[in-house]
């Protein structure tokens, strides 16, 4: 197994697209959904996947040999959704694709929406460091490496994260009555 | 949020709801790739040997390759429609972005339809958080577009949206800040002149959505030809960035003369093409004499510009350019009736 995927590795880094779209294809999901979590727009998470395969394409040569391909394009996906939410449309229309009602009402004095708001007001790396370990079930090591950080900083800005979206989430129920 | 299994709960769940399924992502990611090969890390060390063999690959590579499209148009006279599936993902972009679009205005925005009572006077405080959520709307769109290669039926389409994307955005950013100045002038002109932008565009979008739809009647030959050259002539014209040119122009201004210059010889070009071509139906032969009749009026808007701007009238020069900008509304107009409306 580990041998085929080492081959196609070869054979990726040698400019075989097939190879590269065969190793790219169990990550893709992860992607996929790391785009949508970070940035609540299928529409924008299908671009960002797509910019960040291109990249990672473009930038095979950077991933050191027999490293793993998982984190590494998660990190290059996260990059492109920061780059997404930093073009000039985000700051106007961003809201107004965001804040779409998508799911049915529920019981829930929160609704999916205000979750979604209050996770967009945290700042980018408490989002990515929350979003890879509850949304995507990444174990500590795995997140430090596709977010940049040493496993102590990703435990602690996890705790942190968590804190910060249970206070806008009381703050909100509160509001709400 | 009584714990933290409850708060992880209530995260997934809100974040499954802006996930939708994406089967078709592996698949649109594999033909990106493959439009985008990559070359594997070989380097040559040595220069002398790079050079040499360049200068005889390079040679074969162009004469195999004009050999091969030569041999591939003989076999193949027309060329192979793109798979059906680009046409869809790029009208879903579309029509995606067009929501969008509805939602910054606040109601469904279509051609011929800009009212707005959020910038009717410089005592609306809303006006300048309208424009820049349309404006936002727009850029989003813009961005699309940038990213996109579009299916070869649309190639044309996409870059006359690209170029009135350019030109109406930042036409808008003017607005603002012609708002945010207290300038009520050239507020008036965003309304006035530079929504012809935003109706070509949405045009546009329109008739990308409505060709793309149900198989159509095949259109004759001759009409086909017909709109090839009026296409053709018309995008020679340049109309968005001489819009944005006269829409800043000042006295002398080298660049807005030299952009006049452009537009003016290539609506002589169409002139000419026009009274030579001989249109396939009357209606066609109808629309030519109306559109013949607003290249004219913009010939001679063009010249009085120069003239004012040369004579140093400021005055001459603003009413002189509302009268140009106004004409070209009439010549895409006409022009759209002939590419979009049939």
């Amino acid at each position: 197994m580990q041998n085929a995927i080492m081959t196609r590795e070869r054979a990726a880094r040698g400019g075989d697209e097939v190879a590269f779209t065969t190793l790219l294809a169990p990550i893709l999901e992860p992607g996929y959904r790391l785009a949508c979590a970070m940035l609540h727009d299928p529409q924008a998470a299908e671009d960002a996947v797509q910019e960040a395969a291109l990249k990672a394409w473009r930038k095979l040569d950077r991933l050191r040999a027999g490293a793993e391909m998982r984190p590494w394009f998660l990190g290059i996906v996260a990059n492109e959704c920061r780059s997404t939410r930093r073009s000039g449309w985000w700051a106007k229309v961003g809201a107004l694709v965001t804040d779409r009602p998508v799911e049915a009402a529920s019981d829930s004095v929160l609704t999916g929406m205000e979750v979604r708001r209050a996770l967009r007001a945290l700042e980018h790396r408490s989002r990515l460091v929350l979003v890879l370990r509850w949304y995507l079930d990444l174990p500590v090591e795995e997140i430090a490496r596709v977010s940049g950080l040493s496993v102590h900083a990703v435990e602690s800005r996890l705790a942190r994260a968590t804190r910060e979206l249970r206070t806008k989430l009381q703050a909100m129920e509160v509001r709400n009555g | 949020m009584d714990s933290d299994r409850q708060l992880h709960a209530e995260v997934v769940s809100a974040l499954e709801a802006v996930t939708p399924p994406a089967p078709w992502l592996a698949s649109s990611i594999g033909e990106s790739l493959r439009a985008h090969p990559r070359r594997a890390g070989t380097r040559f060390t040595n220069h002398r040997l790079s050079v040499a063999i360049a200068g005889v690959l390079v040679p074969l590579l162009v004469v195999t390759a004009g050999g091969l499209f030569a041999i591939r148009s003989l076999i193949h006279p027309v060329s192979a429609q793109p798979p059906r599936g680009d046409v869809a993902r790029y009208v879903a972009m579309l029509t995606r972005d067009k929501l969008v679009l509805d939602e910054a205005y606040g109601g469904k925005v279509s051609v011929d339809d800009w009212s707005t009572s959020a910038c009717v006077s410089l005592a609306n405080q809303e006006c300048p958080a309208y424009l820049a959520r349309v404006e936002g709307g727009w850029q989003r769109m813009q961005y699309d577009l940038d990213r996109t290669t579009p299916p070869d039926q649309f190639k044309a389409e996409h870059e006359r949206m690209q170029a009135n994307l350019r030109a109406f955005i930042a036409a808008l950013g003017l607005g603002v800040a012609a708002f945010n100045a207290g300038d009520s002038q050239t507020l008036n002109r965003v309304f006035n002149s530079a929504m012809q932008l935003q109706d070509q565009i949405l045009w546009i979008e329109a008739y990308v959505v409505y060709e793309s739809g149900d198989p159509k009647p095949a259109r004759d030959t001759a009409t086909a030809t017909y709109q090839k050259l009026v296409a053709r002539d018309y995008d020679n014209l340049h109309l968005p960035a001489l819009f944005s040119s006269l829409f800043t122009c000042t006295l002398r201004d080298a660049a807005c003369t030299a952009s006049i210059a452009n537009t003016r010889s290539a609506l002589r070009a169409f002139d000419a093409d026009l009274r030579a071509s001989r249109p396939p139906d009357a209606r066609l032969d109808y629309i030519r004499g109306t559109l013949l009749g607003g290249l004219t009026i913009e010939l001679a808007n063009l010249d009085q510009v120069d003239a004012a701007s040369a004579s140093g009238n400021e005055k001459a020069l603003e009413s002189t350019r509302l009268s140009s900008l106004h004409a070209q509304w009439s010549v895409s107009l006409y022009t759209g009736w002939i590419l979009y409306a049939h």
